[in-house]
């Protein structure tokens, strides 16, 4: 069980700006996503588009923010859970919270922080038959860990960016077989990642069916065939994993099921420290909403800094809190 | 200020309309938006498709960009006539009489 004083669930910007706000205050955080690398949107959905409300930061890109948040938490030791959805929260008689995610994992918390956006993004999945079924039984909506694939038969659906670049990155001496499979006959990818498969096609390392797709999957325990739809009929396949890749879309999740003050789907807070109806729970950023309420990461920021302030009672409820300026000590360390 | 008129079907197959202004600073989503419709998670940026509708105008819409038609190639629910990314298309003159059917993304 991973023990933590601050929970925060969503590993987007303000969900990484609040590990440095609670880690001012000596409150250790272990934070949770859905997706398999931290950065929220900013990671996932467009790494590339510069920011220009950042304060200080008259042009930023989103990859290169999360990336400055990552370093600028980085002495305060956070640990992470990734690729893996919150499923539930139980409060336990002391106080405490018990957060269970999707694959098991367990969390023992005395704040748990809801930086979840837009909720968490759960992939495109596409309309096949027994598709549950076959879930982490050979199908795979994300690549979390590539060794994973290792001396196995892979096959990508998709014809965007991820499926373009974990083709090429598990061809490469992981997988003994790599497939990709697209509907159309051109990709749309970084003009890179589509050159590289085109030249790992040349050279037979990756089997490149274009104007198809997958229209069955079958096997017993786990999946060892797909059907697959092309121009000049019905392919069968042997194979060990189906990596659909059609992207993520947001979804709240099972985060409407936690008790929480829901209002159109974002989590009522009140203004003063965040906190939501559940004492020990606090949410920020894009996930909650009270009157004023600008879905901004500066605001996001600020949010951080006061549930911070507000989480030290439940962390310390005999501490006396000291409000420094990072300046005043000469760096973080000195906190 | 100049008036469009929009249709809308919802996910119910309700269909009505209303009136919007015509302003360039603003697009099909931001008026679903206003409408009460969750979408535009991206804010606007045809990198969600949050805001896929298929849309039915008798007169031309703005050309698709590549991150539009990008986007629109990973859905299952594609309709290859009909199938647009709202928050690409802005609240021009021409759009008026336009019927945006909401699709379930």
């Amino acid at each position: 069980m991973i023990k933590t004083d601050v929970l925060i669930i969503g590993a987007g910007p303000c969900g990484l700006f609040a590990v440095f706000e609670a880690g001012l205050l000596k409150m250790k955080c272990h934070l949770i996503d859905s997706l398999p690398q931290a950065g929220g949107q900013c990671a996932e959905i467009y790494p590339k588009k510069p920011i220009y409300d950042i304060p200080a930061f008259p042009e930023i890109l989103a990859g290169d923010l999360v990336n400055n948040l990552m370093q600028q938490i980085k002495p305060f030791k956070p640990g992470f859970t990734l690729g893996e959805r919150v499923e539930s929260i139980e409060k336990k008689k002391d106080g405490s919270f018990l957060v269970v995610t999707n694959l098991g994992t367990e969390h023992l918390s005395k704040v748990v922080v809801i930086a979840a956006g837009l909720g968490c993004f759960e992939p495109r999945k596409p309309l096949i038959d027994n598709l549950d079924f076959f879930e982490r039984k050979g199908v795979d909506y994300i690549v979390k860990d590539p060794k994973k694939y290792t001396d196995c038969k892979v096959v990508i659906s998709g014809g965007g960016d991820s499926a373009l670049d974990w083709a090429s990155f598990l061809a490469n001496n992981i997988a003994k077989e790599v497939t990709l499979i697209h509907r159309r006959d051109s990709f749309r990818g970084h003009p890179d990642s589509v050159d590289k498969i085109m030249e790992m096609t040349k050279e037979g390392k990756v089997n490149l069916i274009t104007n198809a797709e997958v229209t069955s999957i079958s096997g017993e325990s786990s999946l060892s065939q797909i059907s697959i739809k092309t121009e000049n009929g019905i392919v069968i396949k042997d194979t060990d994993f189906w990596i659909p890749l059609f992207g993520l879309t947001p979804k709240l999740g099972p985060i409407a099921s936690w008790g929480l003050n829901l209002n159109k789907n974002a989590i009522e807070v009140y203004p003063h420290d965040y906190s939501t109806n559940i004492e020990g729970v606090y949410a920020i950023g894009d996930i909650n909403t009270y009157p004023g309420k600008l879905k901004l990461i500066l605001s996001g920021f600020h949010e951080a800094a006061l549930m911070a302030q507000s989480a030290f009672k439940h962390v310390f409820p005999e501490g006396k809190k000291s409000f420094k300026y990072t300046t005043v000590l000469g760096g973080i360390k000195g906190f | 200020m100049e008036k469009i008129s929009i249709n809308i079907i919802d996910f119910d197959g309700e269909r009505y309309s209303i009136k919007t202004d015509v302003d360039l600073n603003s697009n099909l989503m931001d008026i679903l938006k206003e409408e009460g419709f969750s979408m535009g998670h991206c804010g606007g940026m045809a990198l969600c498709a949050s805001c896929h509708c298929y849309v039915e105008h008798n007169k031309e819409l703005p050309t698709m960009s590549i991150e539009e038609e990008s986007m629109l190639d990973q859905l299952n629910n594609l309709n290859q006539t009909e199938s647009r990314l709202i928050c690409q298309i802005p609240c021009t003159p021409e759009l008026d009489g336009i019927t945006i059917k909401l699709v379930r993304n």
